[in-house]
């Protein structure tokens, strides 16, 4: 950067990837200093809180314990289930918006699709995820080294059936293949051997737990390196080479930066992660002041996720869900359920967010929140039973409140309020704003009902 | 557009004889086969339906004695012949069976198999092999190939909440109707079908691929419900989600839709405890909507033109377990129902229960060839693309 000031597109475009937007009343029509912002990005840094929705102690018959199989569970316990896992996601997502913690989720949204992985109960999600968030800023080495070493994903990734007698090569692919290196960076022999140094890996209730009987204490030869490897030591391995940097850095860069990034810029950042000992801030402060992240090539490219768009809707309209049912059902039928991504290699982001049915969903998102409309999964409400039909019928199930935006663009008169909210809510230059925007101008118009018609424009769902 | 692209639409403009040979190689095979009007209706049964339980091999001591408190006995099953019988809930799977209307495969399943619901799924709906993970669906990556004017969202539809992995393609995805309401509204935005048109950002890949989307969205919407228009069914359908799903795939065939490919799923089957009561309600849902399917397509003489296979993520294992039950297993029964089947009755072997892995049947038919059968016999269409290169298996359609 030649100065430290940023243009408001440039401050919009640093607080979408940085977080969720720029809430309306801290939005302004001049410049932004840069190094004030980033302050700001970085204060939950020094702020970390335990998500706590479902009180641990109380819940015993919830235990960590996984089950062999998952059991057949009766309607009753499937809703109890579906509840606190609704609960715990909610809230995760109440503090996306919260200052003193909205760049930390933003990373754990990022992380917790890097080590895709589904916990068997609400109670293992809510611990696996206070693992990433704990972890999301500070250094991926301890991230890294905490989450594989966590039961949930020990056991989704069947540690317990790696015996020295009986390997099992699920774990040590997946690390290597989706957690550190990527394809091409290790050879099926190294998978075989790193399942090797990984025997003993096991878990009891909510701990980590080493099985000295089942650990194989011969000799193993990973990345052509000789030695008597166990699991640490393989982490140790895997961290000390150079790919490992550069995978992390590439699936950051795809999608804090652009889906399309030259794979020149993504080594100069993958250096400076690897030369600081793999320190997440450190390389995000170097993207959130580089040249290349405010190129405009690469502002407004990216496809908000569901958990993007609901926060940025919350951040201008003080949205809430009054029943964690219904919250998890639109992250289910957005296609982003927090705590069961479509398979080992996490969600697929950007184009994969988007179908018929994903998209309507989200275009038709801002005026239904704003109107109490309901929407499409509660319709069939008669066929599915998924909810008390009293909570639907009496319109309890989200509140919005659109008086910051009223209040921080109300001064404006109807002829200037369309392009100062688009200016505000849309990353891109929209020229033709008169075909998207036929407003009838013969009565004064309001900011909420401009914002709610820009934000069901496809452009919206960008950042 | 793309080289491949080009070259097939410019071929098409100034017909093949201006085009040097060697550029021929580059056309789309497929853009040279026409879509016939043949409808593949997928039935998916969440949970790992118990395949030993519904295809029952009453003379066989050792299911008797791994299962001993929840093996069917022979006077409570539906006979096929001799030695096969079906489970007590499937009484019109037996009058298709007795019709000739259905062929059954058993053993069906793949290599090194994956014991999770999730995992076993994901291998069934993406046809990846074990160890690899794929992010788009064997449906889906047969609209990729279809020829540019027949590649539209609604040959493929999926009555689900979600877009099933399977439909999801690279370059176009199938189409999802939670509902026809949800439809119907969004058909109302007035703003949004203003900006649909022609639109195309080429700075931004992104945002072209949303207007795409939007504008597929409403074609084919505008398509789905014009043609759900024209046809009301006259069949009582059972009052629950997958009555209700197969209704309004029999509307759509019965309305002539364009639609190849057809997905359905039914849940409740993973069987744990208690498994005779639960599977048997499961199944019965299956069989009474299948039953009012099946009536339903016969009334306009389709029932020749239509293809339904019933699949599960896997079987279950072969002993029960302690709580009346059976955890999750590997190879399974797999259905084929149809009014023009070659093949009839039962297709080959029953499992082997003196021959198991880990106490679970062996699979002697990898799924993918199932597919790779149904995507040429059926759908006209080269496997090799799809599935990659199995061997089809003789006569079954």
């Amino acid at each position: 950067m030649n100065n430290t000031f940023l243009t408001p597109r440039e401050a919009q475009h640093l607080h979408w990837r940085a977080g969720f937007g720029v809430p309306p009343l801290k939005w302004q029509e001049k410049k932004f200093d840069l190094e004030e912002e980033l302050e700001q990005i970085f204060i939950p840094v020094k702020f970390f809180e335990e998500i706590k929705t479902i009180p641990t102690e109380k819940f015993d018959e919830m235990s960590m314990q996984p089950k062999e199989m998952a059991s057949m569970q009766t309607g009753v316990a499937e809703k109890k289930d579906k509840a606190f896992q609704g609960g715990v996601s909610f809230d995760f997502f109440k503090l996306m918006n919260n200052p003193k913690n909205t760049f930390r989720e933003k990373m754990s949204l990022f992380w917790l699709n890097l080590f895709a992985c589904q916990p068997e109960t609400p109670l293992a999600g809510q611990q696996f995820l206070n693992t990433i968030r704990k972890n999301a800023l500070g250094d991926f080495k301890t991230l890294l080294r905490e989450v594989v070493k966590h039961p949930v994903m020990l056991h989704y990734l069947s540690a317990r059936r790696n015996k020295k007698q009986s390997p099992n090569e699920n774990l040590a692919r997946e690390l290597m293949e989706l957690f550190t290196l990527g394809r091409g960076n290790y050879t099926e022999g190294d998978v075989k051997e790193a399942s090797r140094a990984l025997t003993g890996w096991s878990y009891k209730d909510s701990s980590f737990k080493f099985e000295a009987n089942f650990h194989d204490l011969e000799e193993k030869t990973i990345f052509g390196k000789r030695g008597n490897f166990d699991g640490d030591s393989l982490l140790d391995l895997i961290l000390s080479k150079y790919d490992c940097a550069h995978y992390v850095t590439n699936r950051i860069c795809k999608e804090f930066i652009n889906y399309n990034i030259s794979p020149s810029a993504v080594k100069i950042y993958s250096k400076i992660f690897f030369d600081s000992g793999y320190d997440i801030c450190k390389l995000m402060r170097t993207i959130f002041t580089s040249k290349e992240f405010y190129k405009p090539e690469n502002t407004g490219t990216q496809i908000k996720s569901p958990f993007d768009l609901l926060a940025g809707i919350a951040l201008v309209s003080d949205l809430k869900f009054n029943n964690s049912h219904i919250f998890l059902d639109l992250q289910r039928n957005l296609g982003q359920e927090i705590f069961k991504p479509p398979n080992v290699a996490g969600w697929a982001t950007g184009k994969g967010w988007i179908n018929n049915n994903t998209l309507t969903l989200r275009l038709n998102l801002p005026d239904t929140f704003f109107k109490k409309k309901k929407l499409s999964f509660m319709l069939n409400n008669s066929l599915n039973q998924s909810y008390n039909n009293n909570e639907i019928n009496n319109g309890a199930y989200y509140v919005s409140d659109w008086s910051s935006l009223n209040l921080r663009f109300n001064h404006l008169n109807s002829l200037d309020l369309p392009q100062h909210l688009l200016d505000y809510l849309i990353p891109s230059d929209l020229k033709f704003i008169d075909t998207f925007l036929p407003l009838d101008y013969s009565h004064s118009i309001n900011p909420t009902e401009v914002a709610i018609k820009i934000m069901s424009l496809p452009e919206y769902q960008l950042c | 557009m793309n080289r491949r692209k080009f070259i097939y639409t410019s071929s098409l403009a100034t017909g093949s004889v201006f085009i040097p040979s060697f550029l021929k190689a580059f056309e789309t095979p497929s853009a040279k086969l026409a879509v016939g009007n043949k409808k593949l209706v997928v039935m998916q049964l969440s949970g790992g339906n118990d395949g030993l339980n519904t295809l029952v091999p009453f003379r066989n001591d050792l299911y008797y004695s791994l299962r001993p408190d929840i093996a069917l006995k022979r006077s409570e099953t539906l006979l096929l012949n001799d030695d096969i019988s079906l489970n007590p809930a499937l009484s019109e799977f037996r009058n298709l069976y007795d019709e000739g209307h259905m062929c059954i495969l058993n053993n069906i399943g793949y290599p090194n198999p994956d014991y999770s619901h999730f995992r076993s799924m994901d291998i069934w709906q993406t046809a990846s092999a074990t160890n690899t993970i794929e992010t788009t669906g064997w449906i889906g990556r047969y609209l990729d190939q279809l020829p540019d004017h027949l590649k539209k969202p609604h040959m493929a539809i999926d009555f689900s909440r979600t877009l099933n992995t399977a439909l999801k393609g690279s370059e176009i995805n199938g189409f999802s109707i939670p509902d026809y309401g949800l439809m119907s509204s969004l058909l109302s935005n007035k703003l949004l079908r203003k900006k649909k048109a022609n639109f195309h950002d080429h700075h931004n890949d992104s945002n072209s691929y949303l207007h795409k989307t939007l504008s597929e969205t409403f074609s084919s919407a505008d398509y789905i419900l014009e043609k759900n228009k024209s046809f009301r069914s006259k069949i009582t359908y059972p009052n629950n989600v997958l009555g209700k799903d197969l209704k309004n795939i029999a509307e759509l065939i019965n309305a002539n839709t364009d639609t190849n490919v057809y997905y359905v799923s039914a849940a409740g089957f993973d069987t744990h405890a208690n498994q005779l009561k639960q599977q048997y309600r499961y199944l019965k849902i299956v069989d009474e909507a299948m039953d009012a399917f099946i009536k339903d397509i016969k009334t306009n003489n389709l029932f020749n033109d239509v293809l339904i296979m019933v699949f599960s993520e896997f079987g279950r294992r072969v002993a029960q377990n302690a709580s009346n039950g059976t955890d999750h297993g590997a190879a399974n029964v797999l259905f084929l129902i149809s009014g023009a089947l070659k093949s009839k009755g039962i297709y080959n072997p029953l499992p082997d229960l003196t021959n198991l892995i880990d106490g679970n049947l062996k699979y002697t038919i990898d799924f993918k060839s199932v597919y790779a059968t149904i995507l040429s016999k059926w759908l006209s269409t080269d496997p090799s693309k799809i599935v990659g290169n199995w061997n089809q298996l003789a006569n079954i359609v």
